[in-house]
């Protein structure tokens, strides 16, 4: 039983180091949009009035990716305390086990010398942690959502871009590589996202 | 584990050691309770794998509101690394310790417990009636280390000090010196550093009135093998492995 509660503690602690890791690397992801954007933006100059519709979306797409670097940056901090309480949740765990053995070699004076009264504190507290634990894990996953309603901003202008590159005359080719690079980007981070929120969602399944 | 109480007057002294549950590879340690009334200190409480095993033996002794004080002699993990154990059930216990470890020694917890520095010069501490006295052994073997007088009990905890490795069974008290003194001859040449210190620590421990030296592994000694050790001690050249 307590190998198993140890695993559970386990699994909280690198599912969320698997997030943490994740969004690093949508930091990532983000930062080559915003460099695509100003990219479209040197392109657009030199095309001249034959890009002009170009400008508005080049600025547009460096605002997506710049939102969701700082969103990012927001999740962190809320990931890297739901990490710490999953460090201290395994450790209150792996106590709980170990005065548990304490319980049993002890018998019956283990209610005598305030031992009993003791894991039920503990586990009190490790049930006061869950609850607080399954909070902290949907502030992540709200936000999560929350990136995935500027991706799809992202994509629909990405379906703008494509629009404008056919009227860019010369340009159009490299216009239309910029409005590609930036939808594969998209891509890349929803599936990061996606995987972020199975993680997170699965233990919170699992508690339930 | 196996408990036994060395000193019962007022309040008690009882060892705790040669744990059958031990996992085989970890070295056996010894354990020390002092009870006094309402307070409970343990001497170098031991490591994360012995945890449940010293919680038993100490709570067969007293309750668990009573266990108040810890001290650690120096920062090795079979000396304290239980820390972060003894502080999630009791989070208000004081943790005596050496200085200069304080902020190694948090590592073995989640950080907040209540350290009370022991300075380089030592210091001492009243349990409920019982004052201790916490005697510097400094390269002996740690850079910082302290071993625990009790001038009423005639104890001296002596730490790493009188150490031997022994099989799990051995007994509690040392019955025969002469026999005893091969087994921790290796463990006193490799482990202690500095001739220099032990001189400085002998003179000053010869000072003591002292029944009972008490060390962190191996067996008690009593009465006249005190003053044996620190004869065979003062003579043993010590910090060998220099020469390779």
């Amino acid at each position: 039983m307590v190998s198993e509660e140890m695993d559970e503690g386990a699994k909280q602690f690198l599912a969320v180091a698997s997030v943490q890791a994740e969004l690093f690397a949508v930091t990532h992801i983000s930062k080559r949009i915003s460099l695509s954007a100003k990219n479209a933006k040197a392109i657009a100059a030199r095309a001249g009035s034959q890009a002009l519709g170009f400008h508005p979306i080049t600025d547009f797409i460096d605002d997506v990716a710049t939102n969701i670097t700082l969103l990012v940056e927001e999740i962190n901090v809320d990931a890297l305390r739901l990490s710490s309480f999953a460090i201290a949740n395994r450790n209150r765990m792996k106590t709980i086990g170990r005065v548990k053995d304490a319980q049993e070699t002890l018998g019956l004076r283990a209610d005598d010398c305030g031992l009993t009264n003791k894991i039920k504190e503990l586990e009190s507290t490790k049930e006061k942690f869950l609850i607080e634990y399954g909070r902290k894990s949907s502030d992540v996953l709200e936000a999560l959502t929350e990136i995935r309603t500027q991706l799809q901003a992202a994509e629909m202008i990405c379906t703008t871009s494509r629009t404008e590159a056919t009227r860019a005359g010369d340009f159009q080719s490299n216009l239309e590589v910029v409005a590609e690079e930036v939808s594969q980007a998209v891509m890349q981070i929803k599936d990061v996202l996606q995987t972020s929120k199975l993680h997170l969602s699965q233990l919170t399944v699992r508690r339930r | 584990m196996k408990t036994q109480k060395i000193y019962d007057e007022n309040y008690q002294w009882i060892v705790m050691g040669r744990d059958p549950d031990k996992p085989e590879k970890i070295i056996d340690t010894n354990q020390y309770i002092i009870r006094d009334g309402k307070k409970t200190m343990l001497l170098d409480p031991g490591g994360i794998e012995i945890f449940s095993s010293v919680l038993a033996a100490t709570l067969s002794e007293t309750n668990i509101e009573n266990i108040t004080d810890l001290f650690a002699s120096h920062q090795d993990p079979d000396i304290i690394s239980s820390l972060g154990l003894w502080n999630e059930i009791i989070p208000d216990i004081n943790l005596y310790g050496p200085s200069i470890w304080e902020g190694f020694i948090r590592h073995f917890s989640s950080g907040d417990v209540n350290y009370i520095g022991i300075p380089d010069a030592g210091s001492s501490m009243v349990l409920e009636t019982v004052e201790l006295q916490f005697i510097p052994a400094h390269y002996l073997h740690a850079s910082g280390n302290f071993h625990v007088y009790d001038a009423t009990a005639k104890i001296l905890m002596s730490g790493d000090v009188g150490a031997a490795l022994e099989s799990p069974g051995a007994p509690i008290f040392v019955d025969d010196f002469n026999e005893h003194k091969e087994k921790m001859r290796m463990f006193h040449r490799r482990w202690m550093p500095s001739n220099d210190a032990k001189i400085d620590w002998i003179r000053r421990v010869r000072d003591l009135d002292i029944n009972m030296m008490c060390p962190q592994h191996g067996r008690i000694f009593k009465g006249d093998d005190v003053k044996r050790f620190l004869d065979w001690f003062e003579a043993l050249d010590v910090g060998v492995a220099i020469h390779g």
